[in-house]
């Protein structure tokens, strides 16, 4: 019996799941090795192995030319249609091969295919970007991310061209973080495009930038960025170690990193920003934090973040210092709403009706003599329509968006008051709540307060205020308890510091804030 | 080594601060005014502010005896002291140190005990009428065993994070409250009193100042500072400030004779406190809502040192599995009191034991580490040449 309980307790044993890691491992590395042989000296042999490897996908092309006129320099392009830009490939591959070398090869090197590869890498081609290859893996990966490789008969050496050119988006203004001032560019779609507009604004030749793969079969780009002098070293080390350790096949989006990177994946709170600006990552760069950008995504990610930052937008340091604050203070007030006014609502009206001031009871029981439901019941209705609401909204095509967010707000809302299924001030309380969340400047965070109202909702039912304080106790706890990148979430609220108070709940004016803010380290201290 | 040192202290000498206050702030100021009038009348206020001063001394001896062994947590504290030296087998030291460990671990549970019962009472009468006290209690202690699960710098942020909330209602109310201040309340100053019957009061109010001790048990935890003394006395200032206010606008609008006999005499104050703009009609749920908080900082503080304490003992275990074993056995012990008035009763004695064994205990060590010569006598800080200076700096910084 007691056999029986260790085997069913007992974990399968650490061997077995070594040796099973082991074998996983060496047929990864098998399967490698048999794409990692060099390219034989025949050409045909090398262009049948690619379209083997590749499948004889339709969009590969495979062009046979000769060089210069010289009927036995017989050579390849291989390259992926759609993935590369065709001016290039025809004007200064081809164009360079085929034409303009005609009699320019010098004679000893008609016969020599190795040192002519050489040659034509130094002087034949008009392309930025030319590396020489011995190993097909590497030809393969390079024509996958757009690149142009050219096989020579006779050569086991290859040249990788850069011919990439897509389709993509231009910069254009942020969708989902628009400003009344400030710039209007926002990150595409393109790293590069991404890692520029950055460079940009920030014109440091400290920035550094290490560039990561991601991903077994997307093999998504990914690059950190961060200012060397601010950014304090270890984060950097061991943001790169997290993003090392990923293992899955497809990256998608940056939420895929962010999802596998942050301290505590459970939390209804984000740890780490995601943005569209890129003047608010150039000042998060400039606070000690870094940046990951992710390729096929316009969504950069923030690291560490913390609580406050989640209600900053770059427009408070736009305008003047009053504006700035007041507009922060608001946006504070309207966040605490999101999270709270339903509850409170159902604890006034259900618990402590003793608190509203008698006029307003009187209004407010008129107004829920008609309804059947216990407040609670009519929050709940009237909350999960709204979500409804918001969730179809997203969805619709555009020009029915609006209509339907006025049909569903005002028609529904005052049929609902009319046939005495909600009280007036229900729908009161339900547009703030719905307004307020959307004065967060970061969506996920607004999300995530959306989403914790509901637990506060059935505490305030339960318990009234008593309820909510609890509720609120146990989301303290949990903030307190978050130190994403080894920083307390709740830095500069707590641990208190005086001096990062320039920047938190207020801004002072920006010339006051000689110092940058200390929770993330920075190795320079000071801003001036 | 100051590095070092540095960076296995999570807690500041703000939060240290922090935890102190709040961990004071929490059932004590809902009775307090009614046990001070009946005990000092009109001499209420100097009643606080000497209980005030009794307790900062006591602060000094548990901030001094922390401050001399900065590296050892309390039951290695006791050990060292009562034992032979260091690097020896010390078993001696741990067997005496032992009673006290488990007398002040069995204190703390009554404490908590008591806290949070106090609360369930108040809550069960004043606002969720129809609610049973066990589940005020268990949802309470529910969240405290929360707490515990988690290290000792969340306990620190969150006390940080709470000791605005508590303190700015409070404060609000006491000065609202002024508005139907009456001048001939609280005069004479000195009513015909007997010097016995002031000390008695002095007494009672020192029972409001209980939970400074906790930081005997967190001392090898918090950064040492030159300060660091004063940020902990900082920590019983502010609870006595909000005590006084509180009692000086209690007798101010009720009279130290009508102040005696009501049973929740701050909540009356508030009662009779009118928001200005009338927002708001009566205020006495929504304090109660706030003071959650205080009095969920002073269980699940009480609570977290007695799982820290037992921790430490056995050297080993997960605290959440010792928060689970404890919490029956809380719930249980609060629940023991019949009624109200037996409560209060308890509440007498646990006055009296927490001050022996608050004031006592270290006193005791502090004494007989003086005699044996054991611990640096002048601090950590104070150690020799100009290197001194730095270091301290060294250890503010994280």
């Amino acid at each position: 019996m007691v056999r029986l309980k260790r085997k069913i307790i007992k974990p399968q044993p650490i061997k077995e799941l070594k040796k099973r890691k082991f074998l996983e491992e060496y047929s990864k590395e098998s399967l490698e090795k048999v794409v990692d042989i060099p390219p034989e000296s025949n050409l045909d042999k090398n262009i049948s192995y690619v379209k083997d490897v590749m499948g004889n996908s339709s969009d590969l092309v495979v062009r046979n030319i000769i060089i210069g006129g010289h009927t036995n320099l017989k050579a390849a392009l291989i390259y992926l249609d759609g993935l590369t830009d065709n001016v290039a490939i025809d004007q200064y591959i081809m164009g360079a091969l085929m034409i303009q070398l005609n009699g320019k090869i010098p004679a000893d090197l008609t016969t020599k295919p190795e040192p002519l590869i050489d040659w034509i890498k130094d002087s034949g081609l008009i392309i930025n970007d030319v590396t020489p290859t011995e190993s097909l893996k590497e030809i393969i990966e390079a024509i996958l991310v757009g690149d142009c490789a050219i096989l020579l008969d006779g050569s086991n050496k290859a040249l990788l061209a850069n011919a990439k050119g897509w389709e993509k988006r231009s910069v254009d203004e942020p969708k989902t973080e628009s400003v009344v001032r400030g710039p209007r560019d926002g990150f595409v779609e393109t790293l590069r495009t991404n890692t520029a507009l950055i460079r940009r604004r920030l014109k440091d030749p400290n920035i550094r930038v290490i560039s990561l793969k991601t991903g077994t079969r997307t093999k998504t780009d990914v690059a950190i960025m961060y200012i060397e002098g601010i950014m304090d070293e270890k984060i950097v080390k061991e943001a790169v170690r997290r993003i090392k350790a990923i293992e899955i096949d497809g990256v998608l989006e940056s939420g895929y990193i962010e999802q596998y990177i942050e301290d505590n994946p459970l939390s209804p709170f984000p740890q780490i920003q995601n943005t569209e600006r890129p003047d608010k990552v150039a000042s998060h760069l400039l606070e000690g934090k870094l940046a990951i950008i992710v390729d096929g995504t316009p969504y950069v990610l923030i690291a560490p973040a913390i609580f406050s930052q989640f209600y900053h937008s770059p427009e408070d340091y736009y305008e003047r210092f009053l504006i700035g604050s007041m507009i922060r203070v608001i946006r504070i007030i309207s966040m605490s709403f999101a999270l709270l006014l339903p509850s409170v609502y159902i604890a006034f009206s259900s618990f402590h009706p003793e608190m509203i001031p008698s006029k307003l009871m009187i209004a407010m029981a008129a107004g829920r003599s008609t309804v059947p439901f216990p407040s609670i019941v009519e929050a709940f209705l009237m909350e999960i329509t709204i979500e409804i609401l918001r969730e179809a909204s997203v969805r619709l095509p555009g020009p029915i968006g609006p209509t339907i967010g006025i049909v569903g707000g005002l028609v529904v809302g005052q049929a609902a008051v009319e046939a005495g299924i909600v009280s007036p001030i229900m729908v009161i309380v339900v547009s703030l709540t719905t307004i307020g969340s959307f004065a967060s400047p970061s969506y996920n965070s607004a999300i995530s307060l959306r989403m914790l109202r509901f637990p506060i909702m059935v505490a305030a039912g339960l318990f009234g205020l008593y309820g909510i304080m609890l509720a609120l106790i146990l989301i303290f706890i949990h903030l307190c308890s978050l130190k994403p990148f080894g920083i307390p979430y709740l830095s500069s609220i707590t641990p208190f510091r005086l001096r990062d108070m320039q920047d938190t709940l207020i801004r002072l004016p920006i010339p006051w804030m000689k110092k940058r803010p200390t929770p993330f380290h920075t190795q320079d201290k000071t801003r001036m | 080594m100051g590095k070092q040192l540095a960076d296995k202290r999570p807690i500041s000498s703000r939060q240290a601060m922090s935890i102190v206050s709040s961990t004071i702030l929490g059932v004590g100021v809902l009775t307090l005014p009614r046990v001070v009038a009946s005990e000092a009348h009109e001499a209420g206020w100097i009643a606080i502010l000497c209980g005030a001063f009794a307790t900062s001394i006591v602060m000094i001896i548990v901030t001094k005896l922390g401050l001399r062994f900065p590296h050892l947590n309390f039951i290695e504290t006791c050990s060292h002291v009562l034992g032979r030296d260091k690097g020896k087998s010390n078993k001696l030291g741990k067997l005496l140190s032992y009673p006290i460990i488990i007398i002040l671990i069995a204190y703390y549970l009554v404490v908590a005990a008591s806290i949070s019962r106090t609360f369930g009472e108040v809550v069960v009468t004043a606002v969720l009428k129809e609610t049973p006290l066990e589940v005020i209690i268990g949802t309470m202690l529910l969240t405290s065993l929360y707490l515990v699960k988690f290290d000792i710098d969340v306990l620190a942020r969150l006390n940080e994070l709470l000791l605005p909330l508590i303190v700015i209602p409070i404060l609000l109310i006491a000065l609202l409250s002024f508005q139907s201040f009456q001048l001939e309340f609280i005069l004479p100053v000195w009513p015909g009193l007997s010097l016995s019957g002031f000390l008695k009061g002095v007494l009672l109010t020192m029972f409001a100042y209980q939970g400074y001790e906790l930081i005997l048990i967190f001392s090898n935890r918090i950064q040492i500072i030159k300060k660091s003394l004063w940020f902990n006395i900082l920590g019983i200032i502010i609870p006595s400030v909000i005590y006084l206010l509180i009692v000086i606008a209690g007798i101010s609008v009720f009279g130290d004779e009508e102040l005696a006999i009501l049973m929740w005499p701050t909540l009356e104050i508030i009662k009779v406190t009118e928001v200005p703009g009338m927002i708001l009609e009566r205020l006495e749920s929504l304090f109660l809502g706030v003071w959650v908080a205080a009095v969920f900082t002073t269980t699940a503080n009480f609570f977290y040192a007695i799982t820290l304490l037992t921790q430490q003992v056995f050297g080993r275990g997960k605290r959440i599995w010792y928060g689970l074993g404890f919490t029956p056995i809380i719930f249980w012990l609060s629940l023991q009191p019949q009624n109200i008035i037996a409560l209060f009763d308890f509440q007498q004695y646990i006055g009296y034991a927490g001050l022996t064994l608050g004031a006592l205990i270290p006193a005791f060590l502090l004494i007989m580490a003086f005699i044996r010569k054991k611990g640096s006598s002048t601090g950590p800080l104070a150690t020799k040449g100009p290197s001194a200076k730095e270091k301290s700096t060294a250890i503010q910084q994280e």
